[in-house]
């Protein structure tokens, strides 16, 4: 998988894994894992038998079919990826003109929801995962005690909220 | 099927190898090292004033600095020129921030915390073992001649460094934070005057609106340090080069409890765990990462009936080991 294996254990190995179809589905199961781990976008998802399936129940159809020249499809496929790049870009824009409220959702329904979400949200945001509500910039700030470098930034969001929002346990 | 195990086991040793794979480098050199103890030194040895820029996901922040050290110890103001105003007033440990738009002020009497260019505030002995130094080529920056320091990480559990250091008095003047080759984070001085004296006056604050009105909001942080395993909370098998260097209990502006605080570092990077109860009366925080501006990462998890946030400026990865290697003693 990381090209850490020697050329003769290798050649063995595949040879196994072509055999045994046991060994095949562990073999996807964790590039799949891994895949997820590195949170890439391309996940190794065997779709192959599902397809087999599908197609077996699908009617026959006998008319001919006039192949498409080459360059229509690559004209489909060009169209499809510019569709693809401008639905992305917009919803980087959207949500970079709508931060991320400082609101929290309750709903635990949301919370799973969430869940599902984030990866989806990797391959269209600036950042890997949401940006961190306003409250967290308290936690941030705290935690530069100890932590070199960084500058005043984390302050503001949190301490910019109105006057009235902010509530000071300490005060007596 | 024990034959199937093996095999599997032949192909998940090396995924698990790379996850704590320590990359082939040697030893750092002990020129590389010297420079990292005159760049710890120069802070406490040097006045200066002058104008840094940080700089990460698009987004450019300019603040200038006064650094004072003198018979009355260390001294600095940290004033935000870009957006909404932020003073920092730093003497020796004691900070105050100015928020003058929310008519706020924060304290801490205990404030350990070390800004830019100060940034290794901890014994260089970690370092070596988790982090390649080695010296690099020579640029000027902002009209200094600069030594660049080169801090490769040892494993993918840290980001790298890359440090431009003032060839005649050890300031760093320049820092990178690089993440597989791109630069997610980075300081810089876009004028500098070292060693000059520095009137104590311009370390003073605009005090009158503060004194005209009424409205202010004072938060006093406060951190009680405890002693080592004082707090109910045991951090098995961190990541490896991460080291426990402080517990305590503090408090948070609008917590109305006091929270458990642990620190960890590698000797560059370090990370925080908060661990608090979760309230009935709050919105709970959804589990799982959050990004922040730079090299900073979040993850949030909840233990019964706590809830874990784990903060640092690692790869999201190493944030999530540390936040789960917390457990209950």
């Amino acid at each position: 998988m990381d090209g850490e294996l020697s050329t003769e254990d290798t050649t063995d190995l595949i040879a196994q894994l072509k055999k045994q179809p046991d060994l095949q589905n562990d073999w996807n199961t964790y590039h799949l894992i891994g895949d997820t781990l590195r949170q890439s976008t391309n996940l190794s998802i065997d779709i192959s038998q599902s397809i087999s399936k599908k197609l077996a129940t699908e009617p026959v159809i006998l008319a001919p079919q006039v192949p498409k020249p080459l360059k229509h499809r690559m004209f489909a496929v060009a169209i499809a990826a510019s569709v693809v790049v401008m639905v992305a870009g917009w919803l980087s824009l959207q949500s970079l003109h709508h931060p991320q409220a400082p609101t929290m959702i309750v709903d635990r329904s949301a919370i799973e929801n969430m869940r599902q979400i984030i990866p989806v949200t990797n391959t269209i945001s600036p950042h890997r995962y949401p940006l961190a509500p306003a409250e967290i910039n308290d936690y941030i700030f705290v935690h530069g005690k100890f932590s070199p470098g960084t500058a005043t930034h984390e302050l503001t969001n949190y301490y910019m909220q109105p006057t009235t929002n902010l509530q000071d346990p300490y005060k007596r | 099927m024990i034959r199937a195990m093996q095999i599997m086991w032949l192909l998940l040793l090396p995924v698990v190898a790379l996850s704590s794979f320590a990359q082939n480098f040697p030893d750092s050199s002990k020129e590389a090292l010297n420079w990292l103890e005159k760049i710890a030194a120069a802070p406490r040895l040097y006045n200066y004033t002058g104008t840094f820029v940080y700089y990460a996901d698009a987004h450019m922040e300019t603040s200038h600095i006064v650094h004072i050290v003198d018979t009355h110890g260390e001294r600095e103001k940290i004033e935000v020129l870009d957006g909404l105003t932020r003073v920092v007033i730093r003497n020796n440990d004691e900070m105050i921030c100015y928020l003058p738009e929310s008519k706020t002020i924060i304290t801490e009497k205990r404030w350990l915390r070390k800004f830019f260019p100060d940034i290794l505030p901890l014994p260089l002995v970690e370092l070596n073992n988790n982090y390649y130094v080695k010296e690099g080529k020579q640029e000027r920056v902002t009209g200094y001649n600069c030594q660049i320091i080169v801090l490769n990480p040892r494993d993918k559990l840290r980001y790298g460094h890359k440090l431009w250091v003032d060839i005649d008095t050890g300031m760093v003047l320049k820092v990178a934070v690089i993440d597989a080759e791109q630069v997610i984070e980075q300081f810089a001085f876009s004028q500098l005057t070292i060693g000059d004296e520095v009137g104590a006056e311009l370390l003073e604050h605009d005090h009158a609106p503060i004194d005209k009105a009424t409205e202010w909001h004072t938060h006093n942080l406060i951190t009680s340090v405890l002693a080592n395993e004082t707090l109910g909370w045991q951090v098995k098998n961190p990541p490896s080069g991460f080291k426990k260097i402080i517990e305590m209990k503090r408090n948070l502006a609008g917590k109305s409890v006091l929270i458990d605080h642990i620190a960890l570092s590698d000797g560059l990077a370090t990370v925080s765990i908060f661990i608090e109860p979760m309230l009935n009366n709050t919105t709970p925080q959804l589990p799982g990462f959050y990004s922040s501006r730079g090299a900073i990462n979040i993850y949030v998890r909840t233990l019964a009936d706590k809830k874990i946030t784990t903060v640092g400026e690692v790869p999201p990865e190493t944030v999530k080991k540390i936040g789960d290697s917390v457990f209950k003693k």
